[in-house]
């Protein structure tokens, strides 16, 4: 293989996807936590609900991978497969409520034409899109600071 | 009004002790690996 193997973008990927199992566990318990009262049903295999499931068994596969190979070139390798994969999912996710039909409504906000959305709904919903946003960039800097000294205790 | 707070009142309650919990958690998770040598 013989690839110079970058160990700071390697110690970034795994505290985001690390970052990212947390955050998609938080959205499948929401979720149905919201779905219940207002849909009547926790939970419905529809293509969107399947997909994020989905994006979570990768994410999880992905830290079990990272901690399954040894090689440090090959697990650089197979997990940026993984996660490129992942990243596509998270557009289908997105674009599943136009492919097949879906408890899901169609995007209100990220969508061609304007948020279709009552303006304090959508300060909502920006305000706290911001502080998780915040939120994953605090755990990912933690996360990411655990993993650089990491590998470099392990290369000396 | 009255009548819609209470109806949905439990689920709510359970999602902001869930999702405050498992920021916590992790929070935590981070803080004890971070203090590990």
């Amino acid at each position: 293989m013989g690839h110079v193997v970058d160990l700071g973008r390697q110690a970034h990927e795994e505290s985001s996807a690390e970052v990212g199992t947390v955050f998609a566990s938080i959205v499948l318990t929401t979720g149905p936590i919201w779905g219940k009262p207002i849909w009547g049903t926790w939970w419905t295999w529809d293509a969107r609900l399947t997909s994020t499931l989905f994006l979570f068994f990768l994410l999880v596969g992905y830290q079990v991978l990272r901690g399954a190979v040894p090689d440090g070139s090959l697990r650089a390798r197979y997990s940026a497969v993984l996660g490129i994969c992942a990243v596509v999912l998270v557009g289908f996710i997105h674009l599943s409520v136009y492919l097949f039909p879906t408890l899901h409504p169609q995007p209100i906000v990220l969508k061609p034409s304007k948020p279709s959305l009552p303006g304090e709904m959508l300060l909502t919903l920006l305000l706290s899109f911001g502080v998780f946003l915040l939120l994953y960039v605090g755990f990912v800097m933690q996360r990411y600071a655990i993993a650089t000294r990491r590998a470099e205790s392990f290369h000396g | 009004m009255g009548d819609q707070v209470p109806h949905n009142a439990g689920y709510l309650i359970a999602a902001y002790i869930l999702v405050p919990t498992i920021l916590i958690v992790y929070a935590l998770s981070l803080y004890r690996r971070g203090q590990r040598p």
